[in-house]
């Protein structure tokens, strides 16, 4: 079996939801069985939806226990900063949600 | 249509809601501080204007957006219900109808100038309002942990949680907090299902009611918990530690896991009535699914077949001796009657669905005609079979509007008839044996025996001092083209309507009564069967063929003496224990050849006040009589309702037993003459 590849990027630059959200699973999940350093690129992303972030948030489960590095390419594009916002999984003002660091480039 | 179009759907649900709507308006129209129906509008409103907009109705949506905001300041105080206010809210309803139904054929200008008198009623009262409203909202703020877990599907089904949680910080201040610990890792993610809950600490000053609004469209399949949070709750909630600390530390809900068993402080219980809504939302509502009427027609079609079915295994086996054969037989009798019985009761619809409609309609006829008129019901929970119901519609309008517009007198007269100024209709049904028996009684005038005598003359339905019973005398409104009333009105007078009420009751093989007293007031009966697919009904034979009576009809049977027919020639009349009761010869009427039973039997119906015998060859017994329609060949064939297969696999009729007994009448003189 090949070495893994450093570093995968990952494109997301159309609407990420419900009706690509298979697509976007397995994506996810090619880059995280064959990179050790994943970087997912929503800049360009056009609309969002509860299933996209929940597969981010699925991947990262998965980056966690494979031991490899999964962050988010900054800055978030407006729609995705948006819906994390209004999900409850960012907060503008106050104490941090427990992964917020995450959604704001962290690993 | 299919039965999964949503669109046809959305209109079917609407369809209820808008009912539901126009009951609560009236309601609120009688008792306008009652905070009953005037949430259950606001609901309405609210589930209209959500689904119309999630299913393309972007018409109706937003044209009950403006009157569902305006019953959101009502809830809050802000706009009373003023009966100019219910009355724009009725005609804004009939227009959401419209608009949902048929949006080509929609009103621009009539739906612009409904708005208009909405701002116009709603503006006037915010001046007013509006001081006292802010003051009492800073008073009424409380915090509130809304806790909520949707349906795994619910993505799938088009629900946004993202909305819901911005309706929630439309309330007040929200601090939301996702709880993610319920999502998998990706290789076992469904990633259409939701595998999120959501934690939100609410401060607001709107009622547990509203936040419970947010989740009308999803309630049945969430779990969701809404706590008042103490004061000292809410000042520490407001930095959202505690939130955190559950979102993070604490033990977040799995998927399997209810949030109702998630280990927490109540910082303090919710009082019995706070509690009791929000235990009852948050059931499933797995108590009653929905189901196209033309299945249950299917299904009903499919037991009397079973019932026919079953008829002929009985004949089959009648001259048998295997008793296993006969045991298996019984047994599918007693399951094909329970299903019959059961099939019967889900198409049973409480008379209330009908009933409720006449509340506008007297309303708006009494506003028109410038009487004051109450309708009151009773015996509302009396179950009739559901088609039943919908025919039962426009006679009723009929017989309503009469009450109203002849019946009752003006508010002047009835005081100077020594009644109250307010006039009544009363409604009422109720079982009798197989019959449904319902009543229309107004405290009118009560009908004019002399002008219905007069006009009846005139019209040549009757000789001139003809010796007439009030029954029979009464009877003749029903006639087509009768109408006694002096002036027309765009109510009723034009004699168009009773007769339609009169022909459509016949064909649901139902009865009409009617009693009158002058200046007391008129009452109209009418009795009807409880099904239109299956009835019990007596099986005779006349001649060669095969009849059945309608149960319902027959009083009693009898044998006719062989020589009733020598002494008594041209008089066809019984004495029925001193009671001279007249009868018809079946074998005349139906002009049958074969030579006659020795012994002929005479089955005694009754038919309104009437008691007629009919004669027969043989009383076979009674028969679970499988209604089925006559073909259109034999549509017009009069005496007969319908038709029947017997266990044999032959066809009987059934009588039509008015039309009988009026053909019979009609051939009385031609007899006597000759």
């Amino acid at each position: 079996m090949a070495d893994p590849t450093p570093h995968v990027t990952v494109v997301f630059d159309k609407p990420a939801t419900i009706i690509s959200i298979e697509a976007i699973c397995n994506h996810l999940n090619d880059a995280l069985q064959t990179a050790s350093v994943v970087e997912v690129d929503c800049r360009a992303v056009t609309e969002v939806d509860v299933c996209f972030l929940q597969a981010l948030i699925s991947a990262r489960v998965v980056a966690k226990r494979r031991g490899v590095e999964l962050r988010l390419r900054q800055p978030l594009a407006r729609t995705l900063s948006d819906a994390l916002e209004r999900s409850g999984l960012v907060a503008k003002s106050g104490p941090p949600r427990p992964d917020q660091a995450f959604w704001a480039g962290g690993v | 249509m299919t039965a999964g179009d949503p669109g046809q759907i959305f209109r079917e649900e609407a369809a209820e809601l808008l009912a539901d709507l126009e009951a609560a308006l009236l309601q609120l129209e009688q008792n306008p501080t009652d905070r009953e129906p005037l949430d259950t509008a606001f609901r309405a409103l609210h589930t209209i204007k959500g689904s119309g907009s999630m299913f393309g109705f972007e018409g109706a949506a937003s044209f009950t957006h403006h009157l569902e905001s305006a019953f959101d300041r009502m809830r809050k105080g802000e706009l009373a219900a003023t009966p100019a206010m219910i009355g724009i809210a009725l005609a804004a309803k009939d227009h959401i109808r419209i608009l949902i139904d048929d949006p080509a054929s929609a009103d621009a200008a009539a739906g612009d100038g409904i708005l208009a008198r909405l701002v116009e009623q709603s503006g006037s009262a915010t001046l007013s309002a509006c001081p006292r409203q802010e003051h009492d909202d800073a008073e009424r703020r409380a915090s509130w942990r809304v806790r909520f877990r949707l349906a795994p599907d619910v993505l799938e089904r088009g629900t946004n949680p993202l909305l819901l949680l911005d309706e929630l910080r439309e309330l007040g201040e929200a601090e939301v907090v996702a709880l993610t610990d319920g999502v998998p890792p990706l290789e076992e993610l469904e990633p259409t299902r939701c595998h999120i809950a959501w934690d939100v600490i609410l401060t607001t000053a709107h009622p547990r009611s509203t936040i419970e609004d947010v989740f009308i469209f999803v309630i049945d399949e969430t779990e969701l918990t809404i706590e008042p949070l103490s004061a000292s709750a809410s000042a520490s909630a407001s930095v959202s530690a505690p939130v955190l600390a559950m979102a993070s530390d604490g033990p977040a809900p799995s998927p399997q896991e209810p949030l109702d068993a998630v280990p927490q402080a109540r910082p303090s219980a919710p009082s019995k009535a706070e509690a009791g809504p929000e235990k009852g939302r948050a059931q499933p509502a797995t108590n009653s699914i929905r189901v196209p009427a033309e299945r249950l027609d299917d299904l009903m079609d499919q037991v009397g077949e079973l019932v026919i079915a079953h008829a002929r295994l009985k004949q089959l086996i009648s001259d048998g001796v295997d008793l296993q054969i006969k045991s298996v037989t019984e047994e599918i009798e007693r399951l094909s009657n329970g299903l019959r019985d059961i099939t019967m009761g889900i198409r049973m619809v409480p008379v209330e669905s009908l009933f409720g409609r006449f509340r506008r309609l007297v309303r708006d006829l009494s506003q028109e005609l410038g009487k004051d008129v109450v309708l009151t019901m009773s015996g509302e929970e009396t179950e009739l079979d559901k088609t039943m119901i919908e025919r039962l519609n426009d006679p009723l309008v009929h017989i309503i509007r009469n009450s109203l517009d002849h019946g009752l007198e003006p508010a002047a007269d009835r005081v100077a008839a020594g009644k109250p100024p307010q006039g009544r209709i009363h409604l009422s049904a109720r079982h009798a044996g197989t019959r449904v028996l319902m009543t229309i009684r107004d405290d009118g005038r009560g009908l004019d025996r002399d002008r219905i005598r007069a006009k009846a003359e005139e019209q040549d339905l009757i000789p001139p001092g003809a010796k007439l019973s009030d029954a029979e005398l009464f009877q003749l409104i029903f006639h087509p083209g009768f109408s006694t009333a002096r002036t027309l009105t765009s109510v009723s007078g034009r004699g168009i309507g009773m007769d339609v009420v009169k022909r459509t009751i016949d064909g649901l093989r139902g009865t009409i009564e009617v009693s009158s007293t002058a200046g007391g007031g008129t009452e109209i009966t009418l009795g009807l069967p409880l099904t239109l697919a299956i009835i019990d009904g007596l099986l005779v034979r006349v001649g060669q063929g095969r009849y059945v009576i309608p149960l319902f009809a027959v009083e009693e049977c009898v044998e006719l003496p062989p020589d009733v027919e020598r002494r008594h020639a041209n008089r066809n009349f019984l004495n029925i224990r001193g009671a001279l009761v007249p009868f018809l010869r079946l074998r005349d009427s139906f002009g049958v050849r074969h030579p006659p039973d020795l012994y002929q039997k005479v089955v005694i119906i009754s038919s309104g006040d009437k008691r007629v015998g009919l004669v027969v060859d043989q009383v076979l017994g009674d028969h679970q009589t499988v209604i089925k329609s006559m073909s259109k060949l034999h549509a017009d064939v009069a005496n007969f309702s319908g038709a029947t297969i017997l266990g044999d696999g032959s066809v009987a009729l059934i009588m039509d037993i008015a039309q009988i007994v009026a053909a019979g009448q009609i051939q009385e003189p031609r007899r006597e003459a000759s």
